[in-house]
């Protein structure tokens, strides 16, 4: 893998250097501020938006919980998607990949320092984003227990980084960077589907889809193999999107 | 003379069409080999296969003496290093600085330390982009062509690849690389790939004319006038009645082509020690005044025009 430090430090330069620094950090630290808070003001909202004499229950944490893990499965997860969606069609037709690797740079290290880099930017502000979601949490609640709270988000975490290595892998194969976001969508939309099956949702990735609802919500859940099966699966397709770039003709 | 690039039989075809067709030619180590041909001629799918960015559908490709049709990854890098390579359009992360693109390209290529500091000094002195603080994602395409050939030379590579590098450039900057790439001439070989004629005429040693996937010809610049540009065009220019003159010379045997011009006649000759005697004495039997007959210059785009005909 000729050349992956300096490539996987300009990956890294690049990141605090353009607006990538600020898009999936600030969307994570928005859901961690905003969950609890919404979550404290969901009765409220409702009885006063219905114009109601309603009675909720009271909000707890499981909901402020709830609420992360909805935000994250929704909504960050589609920031993650878009954000990576050009990583290697977008330096393809840019010339920046073909001047890199003219420089002695192997298409399996510039691979490998694209996905690392964007594992990265996922992983920081996603451990970023939890602690101060566990703070406002127990602002908001008196109380933030961190087992669900760093067990839902971890298991969301492999999600991530299993859809960052699908948006590379169809980025890499594809031209354009739309038809990568929406396809990169597509799977996930397809993984959420799977996971209605049982047997797919106990031992494959689809788990991974479920799982940290329920796991937010204090249920017993099975999360090992999903999470197993779901790192190997990533693994796998950083091997074949190597592979596949360096079939690809500059 | 050892080459640093030799290809043979090199073929590049796609389902539609065939980009390079059978070319063989080899460029002489140290020398300035200029890539000429119009443009789709094949030059830089040729560029492409050079550099193992490109697997050729048949032929070999041997690159300072590695054949980099059979290489892997890991053997190409290294050879890569070897390299300097100007795409015809340079791309650029626009985040960086000139300083950061040649930093970058030292890291990649493994230049550091004080050999990194004098380089990339002396890089962007040569580049004209010392006092520019502005990121890349601003400069003109003239100033990005500067950079990319700055950091082409930054690995100080034995084989430099321009694909077309002086077609952005105004004409001070034009004769900055021309000259830069003439004093490399015997330290590195350069593959200077473009159609600008009159760049090749002053700066290549030899010259190889692709058309249509195939080569065309090879040689040095005076060989390739001599071969095709006709030493034999003549102009002869004359003070009296021209139309007679005409009649006259287009009945005599060792002219082959005549064309009038505004002074006299252009005449390609196919039997010059004949014509240097009968010229004066049929124009001093015509009675008419003698002022010029002196061979025609005949310049690389009289040689490539004659031999890449093309339809308007």
């Amino acid at each position: 893998m000729t050349g992956i430090g300096p490539f996987l430090l300009k990956e890294l330069r690049e990141i605090t250097k353009t607006w990538r620094v600020y898009v999936l950090p600030f969307t994570l630290l928005l859901c961690a501020v905003a969950s609890p808070l919404l979550a404290k003001a969901t009765p409220y909202l409702v009885s006063t938006v219905a114009n109601l004499p309603l009675k909720l229950p009271d909000p707890t944490v499981t909901d402020a919980y709830a609420q992360w893990i909805k935000n994250l499965g929704q909504l960050a997860l589609l920031v993650v998607i878009v954000s990576f969606a050009s990583a290697v069609n977008g330096e393809r037709s840019s010339g920046t990949a073909s001047l890199a690797l003219s420089k002695g740079l192997t298409p399996t290290a510039f691979i490998v320092a694209k996905v690392t880099s964007a594992v990265a930017l996922v992983t920081v502000p996603t451990v970023l984003a939890t602690v101060v979601m566990a703070l406002v949490t127990r602002a908001t609640f008196g109380q933030a227990p961190w087992r669900p709270l760093v067990g839902s988000t971890a298991v969301w975490l492999v999600l991530a980084i299993w859809s960052v290595t699908v948006v590379i892998l169809l980025s890499t194969v594809l031209e354009s960077t739309s038809a990568t976001a929406g396809l990169g969508i597509a799977a996930w939309v397809a993984l959420a589907a799977l996971s209605a099956w049982g047997p797919a949702a106990r031992w494959s990735p689809a788990g991974l889809v479920p799982a940290p609802a329920t796991i937010a919500a204090g249920i017993d859940t099975p999360w090992v193999w999903p999470v197993v099966t779901g790192v190997v699966a990533a693994a796998v397709l950083v091997v074949v999107t190597a592979l596949l770039m360096r079939r690809r003709e500059l | 003379m050892t080459a640093s690039v030799a290809v043979e039989n090199l073929t590049k075809a796609y389902p539609a069409h065939t980009a390079v067709d059978h070319l063989t030619m080899s460029v002489p180590e140290g020398s300035v080999f200029g890539f000429l041909g119009p443009n789709g001629a094949g030059k830089t799918t040729t560029v492409r296969m050079i550099l193992g960015f490109a697997k050729p559908t048949a032929g070999t490709v041997t690159v300072l003496g590695h054949d980099v049709s059979t290489y892997g990854d890991s053997e190409l890098a290294r050879l890569r290093r070897r390299i300097g390579f100007l795409p015809d359009v340079p791309g650029f992360y626009p985040w960086m600085s000139a300083r950061d693109v040649l930093r970058f390209a030292a890291s990649l290529v493994g230049v550091k330390g004080e050999a990194l500091a004098r380089r990339t000094d002396s890089l962007l002195d040569l580049a004209g982009l010392s006092d520019v603080r502005q990121k890349v994602g601003g400069y003109s395409r003239g100033m990005k062509q500067r950079l990319g050939i700055a950091q082409a030379l930054i690995g100080a590579p034995d084989l430099l690849v321009l694909d077309e590098p002086t077609s952005a450039l105004d004409p001070i900057g034009r004769k900055a690389v021309l000259d830069m790439v003439a004093g490399l001439r015997g330290r590195t070989t350069v593959f200077f790939s473009t159609h600008i004629l009159g760049d090749v005429e002053r700066v290549c040693d030899a010259v190889a004319i692709l058309d249509e996937g195939r080569l065309v010809t090879e040689g040095s610049v005076e060989d390739l006038k001599t071969r095709y540009g006709g030493s034999s065009r003549y102009a002869l220019d004359v003070t009296g009645d021209v139309a007679r003159l005409r009649a006259v010379l287009g009945t005599e045997p060792w002219i082959g082509r005549l064309v009038d011009t505004a002074t006299g006649v252009e005449l390609t000759i196919t039997d010059l020690d004949l014509a240097r005697r009968r010229v004066p004495a049929i124009v001093a039997g015509l009675g008419i005044g003698l002022v010029r007959f002196e061979p025609i210059d005949v310049s690389l785009e009289d040689v490539f025009v004659s031999l890449v005909q093309r339809d308007a």
